[in-house]
């Protein structure tokens, strides 16, 4: 268990004592992630708004939290199910442009690193275009076991679907982005 | 690049700084909703028990009486006691958020 999971659970254990104090420093510790998945989700302007509310309801919930799985994937779960209601309710998408830059990168080659950078740009501005015609939970799902890189063993307990089932979804998840990317038929990865 | 690659391996996006202000904004959502919550959620129940178990003495009476003024006489004190219930849930839950904010 990294110490960052072993914060989470001692912090977890004060809160449920009594402490809600302690509920501050897991804030403090996954705002960070939090926001930026929702604003992949649904968008900067009502990300924060949406990450208060995610907090919030971890905490109202949180002797229902299973502390066998990590707490970081327990509150992107319940981030990504407020984003999927606010995508039903609003039935609009973030534009690809207001994502938040990706982190700049070094290469060692100027020239071909200008070259690769511009593909790879032009590849992530499709990517973001594609994942923007998705459906809210669909995106959600995406951003979770892709960027977030949550396991799909944890994914599917904290959905309550088997690990086939969740396979499914990301399978289909990945033909559609992969249709609109103009790539036949993706293996597995 | 390959398109699947980026697929499987989108960008990162930067890491946040944690900003002190949102910390303070949740928290202070967590100090007062969670015992109106669970206060609210106590005390409705125990004022819809209450009611419905004072309720059920007048029924009797007004079954036993057969008399048609009795129907509307329990429907009076059914009215007050669910008003009161109402009443005595805003108040201690109301004072309960100022406690704790």
């Amino acid at each position: 268990m990294t110490q960052s999971a072993d914060e989470d659970q001692r912090d977890v254990a004060r809160v449920l004592a009594g402490e809600t104090d302690a509920f501050a420093a897991l804030v403090e510790r996954h705002q960070g992630r939090i926001r930026n998945h929702l604003a992949r989700c649904v968008g900067p302007d009502d990300a924060d708004d949406l990450a208060q509310d995610t907090f919030v309801r971890a905490f109202q919930a949180l002797d229902r939290f299973d502390q066998t799985y990590p707490f970081r994937g327990w509150l992107l779960v319940i981030a990504s199910r407020l984003a999927a209601n606010h995508g039903a309710r609003r039935r609009e998408r973030p534009s690809g442009g207001s994502m938040p830059e990706p982190a700049p990168r070094r290469d060692d080659d100027p020239a071909a690193a200008f070259a690769d950078r511009d593909a790879r740009d032009e590849l992530v501005r499709r990517l973001d275009a594609a994942l923007a015609t998705l459906p809210p939970d669909a995106r959600a799902l995406y951003e979770l076991r892709f960027r977030q890189e949550c396991p799909v063993n944890e994914l599917a307990h904290h959905f309550q679907i088997s690990e086939g089932a969740l396979k499914v979804r990301v399978h289909r998840l990945r033909q559609a982005l992969a249709e609109h990317l103009g790539i036949d038929s993706p293996q597995e990865a | 690049m390959d398109p699947m690659h980026l697929i499987d391996h989108p960008p990162q996006d930067p890491e946040r700084r944690p900003d002190a202000l949102f910390t303070a904004a949740v928290m202070a959502k967590v100090r007062i909703e969670r015992p109106v919550r669970h206060a609210g959620a106590w005390w409705l129940a125990a004022a819809v028990i209450a009611a419905c178990a004072l309720s059920a003495p007048v029924e009797g009476v007004a079954e036993l009486a057969s008399v048609g003024d009795w129907i509307d006489l329990q429907l009076v004190i059914e009215s007050a006691l669910a008003a009161a219930a109402v009443a005595l849930v805003w108040v201690v839950t109301t004072a309960r958020a100022r406690i704790a904010s």
